[in-house]
């Protein structure tokens, strides 16, 4: 490297590296393209605050509003977000659902220090620091692991321990080629029964023993998740009930001709029928991986919805 | 329990119903610990039977820090007569006028109830009795009296127990009930705990000139819970040559403190996070919505995103809460723990607002991120 010392450190020190910086600077952290920059620029941006919820990069951006204006028809009945339960700190029963498919292997992403990472081991690592802060906040809170591959697959059932979790969760190192289908309806029947919901009358004001939230990490730049027909009212049963929070993470190709990452990125952004969900997606920035894993932390009850998220914290010289 | 249920099976069929009442109804008086019954015995019978024929029995009332025991004296040939009592112990002179005792004197054998009944008679007889003797001391008389209609005492026992060897004095106590109200008391404290509300002022005098008195003071399991079990331990000392009369409303004072103390340090830890909401509502991770210990927040500094933990503790606010800033890219090494900072010091003041504060904790945020980041990044690997 041929920058000076002190800037080489600086250049550690700062995981994320500006676009500006990403140009100039030899050592760079991720591989970089025009349209990963193109990426990047906006997912810095805000998140859009109305119609699309989800989307962070520009071209996701505007097929998310399509897909958002064809929500607003799919529930008309329903324009305004859902019943919002009571802001507790209830105990989460948070199912995480880890992609097994082989592109989670087959592709590489490239860290500051040049070392490479498989989506499957950046999604390991993330998930790891996930349970463990998620558990230091509330010892209440609970985890199971299913993976993903043609169908789903239980490795661990509900623990409060961390370290058992992360255990079972280390040992994951074998994807599989997968069919072209992904059928999220099966997904989301097996984890209601695993996690069986909570039953109360009056939902906006009794403070529900649990919720359960999946978080889905999907890594399949090909395979569009979706529903047989004879499914789809049992999935959007499922998808309203107030007890029930599907979040998710989606790390894919960079959009392409050849690929369908837009495609299914929509099609996961249209499983949020309550407006409450998180959806982040990434193509090969480690440091946003990271990221959005953390704002994936939040409680469904008591965070704000995806459009409201706001995190920087201004410098003294903004206004307080 | 199962003392009680081997008593019963001891007893007459006949007999048992009555004392069932008792056992499940017997509170009378200011009640300080269990009414017990032991000692199961018959009389001689008629007929030779296996089956369970006890009729007579020991009662122990709790009444004024002191245990007063009792036999219970029925007969099984003729189960349906009303029972004696003989008074045991330090109460041999408490000899009740009859015909104040209505329900022994128009008996009904057919009511599970009358024995309870004929109890509280007694013990209304035998409050009445302790005030006699009292009577005769002077100080003693003042003190019960001037207890009576004070605001402070629910509720007053008195009781004289045996004359102190080579004296003709005794001790004497007496157990005060104080009024109090846990109604205010957040519903978290108080929800795990059935039962009631009871606070008791034991007062024991040494002797019957009230040089000396030891003041205790007892509380209901759900008012311990509510107000910190060692409150008990903290009541203001009985002053040399005070008096009951000064004395009770202090006490009263005193838990009546302690209750507000509680609701107030609630408010302000409810303040403190509603302030962290509305400022940094953007970035909510969870918060302890119950009794407002605890808050994180995910933040995003020069895009360097981080967690930050705060805790508050018992003592808030005049403790600070403590921030622990969490890395969310990095793992310690060693012990494969997301890397952390602790920071329980920083500029602080327990007088100011919740939103003073949150306003401050910016700003104390902004200026350790940096350093955070450096070492966050330097001391572990990505």
């Amino acid at each position: 490297m041929s920058s000076t010392a002190s800037t080489a450190e600086e250049e550690e020190v700062i995981p994320d590296s500006t676009v500006s910086e990403s140009a100039q600077s030899e050592s760079e952290e991720i591989l970089s393209t025009q349209e990963e920059e193109k990426e990047e620029d906006a997912e810095k941006k805000d998140p859009p605050r109305d119609e699309a919820p989800h989307g962070e990069s520009e071209e996701m951006n505007s097929l998310a509003s399509t897909v958002s204006s064809s929500q607003d028809s799919q529930d008309s009945s329903d324009g305004t977000i859902h019943a919002l339960l009571p802001k507790v700190n209830c105990p989460e029963k948070i199912v995480v659902c880890l992609d097994m498919s082989k592109e989670m292997s087959s592709r590489h992403v490239s860290s500051r220090d040049g070392s490479r990472f498989s989506p499957l081991s950046l999604a390991k690592r993330v998930i790891e620091i996930f349970v463990k802060t998620k558990s230091r906040m509330d010892r209440r809170h609970q985890f199971a692991l299913l993976i993903l591959h043609d169908a789903p697959t239980l490795v661990t059932d509900f623990t409060h321990d961390p370290d058992v979790f992360c255990e079972d969760l280390r040992a994951q190192e074998e994807t599989m080629e997968c069919q072209t289908t992904f059928n999220v309806a099966q997904l989301l029947q097996e984890i209601v029964q695993l996690a069986p919901l909570p039953e109360i009358e009056e939902v906006e004001i009794i403070p529900p023993p649990y919720v359960v939230r999946v978080l889905l990490m999907y890594g399949r730049s090909h395979c569009v998740p979706a529903a047989p027909e004879d499914s789809q009212q049992m999935l959007g049963e499922l998808l309203q009930s107030p007890h029930l929070f599907l979040d998710a993470l989606y790390v894919h190709e960079p959009p392409a001709e050849d690929n369908h990452s837009i495609e299914i990125f929509n099609a996961i952004c249209d499983l949020d029928r309550k407006c409450l969900s998180y959806v982040y997606e990434v193509a090969t920035n480690v440091t946003m991986f990271h990221n959005h894993m953390a704002k994936l932390l939040a409680h469904p009850l008591q965070r704000p919805t995806q459009s409201d998220t706001y995190y920087k914290l201004q410098s003294s010289e903004d206004v307080s | 329990m199962s003392s009680e249920h081997s008593v019963l099976k001891q007893l007459h069929p006949l007999i048992r119903p009555y004392v069932e009442m008792v056992l499940r109804k017997g509170n009378v008086g200011v009640c300080m610990g269990n009414l017990r019954i032991s000692d199961v015995k018959s009389g001689p019978t008629l007929t030779q039977t296996k089956e369970p024929c006890g009729d007579r029995f020991k009662i122990y009332i709790p009444f004024a820090g002191d245990s007063l025991k009792w036999e219970v004296i029925f007969d099984s040939c003729q189960p349906s007569n009303p029972p004696d009592f003989i008074f045991l112990g330090e109460n041999g002179n408490f000899d009740p006028d009859i015909e104040k005792l209505e329900n022994l004197t128009d008996w009904d054998p057919k009511n599970p109830e009358s024995l309870v009944l004929v109890i509280e008679d007694l013990m209304r007889e035998y409050r009445c009795y302790q005030k006699q003797l009292i009577e005769g001391y002077s100080r003693l008389q003042f003190e019960y009296s001037s207890l009576q209609g004070l605001e402070a005492c629910d509720d007053v026992e008195v009781h004289m127990g045996n004359r102190l060897p080579g004296t003709l004095d005794s001790p004497v106590n007496f157990l005060i009930r104080l009024p109090i109200d846990l109604s205010p008391i957040p519903q978290y404290l108080v929800k795990d705990d059935p039962g009631e509300d009871l606070a008791v002022l034991l007062a024991k005098f040494h002797n019957t000139e009230g040089l000396r008195v030891t003041p205790q003071l007892f509380l209901s399991p759900k008012v311990e819970h509510a107000l910190g079990d060692n409150t008990a331990l903290r009541i203001p000392r009985f002053p040399t040559g005070g008096c009951l009369l000064d004395y009770v409303p202090q006490v009263q004072d005193f838990l009546q403190k302690q209750i507000d103390y509680i609701v107030e340090e609630y408010q302000r830890r409810r303040e403190y996070v509603a302030a962290f909401i509305s400022r940094f509502g953007g970035s909510v991770l969870e918060y302890d919505a119950e009794s407002f210990t605890k808050l994180s927040l995910v933040l995003e500094w020069n895009e360097f995103f981080f967690v930050l933990h705060i805790e508050l503790p018992s003592r808030f606010p005049q403790d600070m809460p403590v921030f622990t800033f969490q890395s969310c890219y990095h793992l310690s090494k060693t012990n494969g723990e997301p890397f952390v900072s602790v920071q329980k010091s920083y500029p602080y003041s327990p007088r100011w607002t919740g939103e003073e504060m949150a306003h401050r904790a910016r700003l104390f945020i902004l200026d350790t991120i940096p350093q955070f980041q450096k070492v966050s990044v330097s001391s572990t690997k990505l």
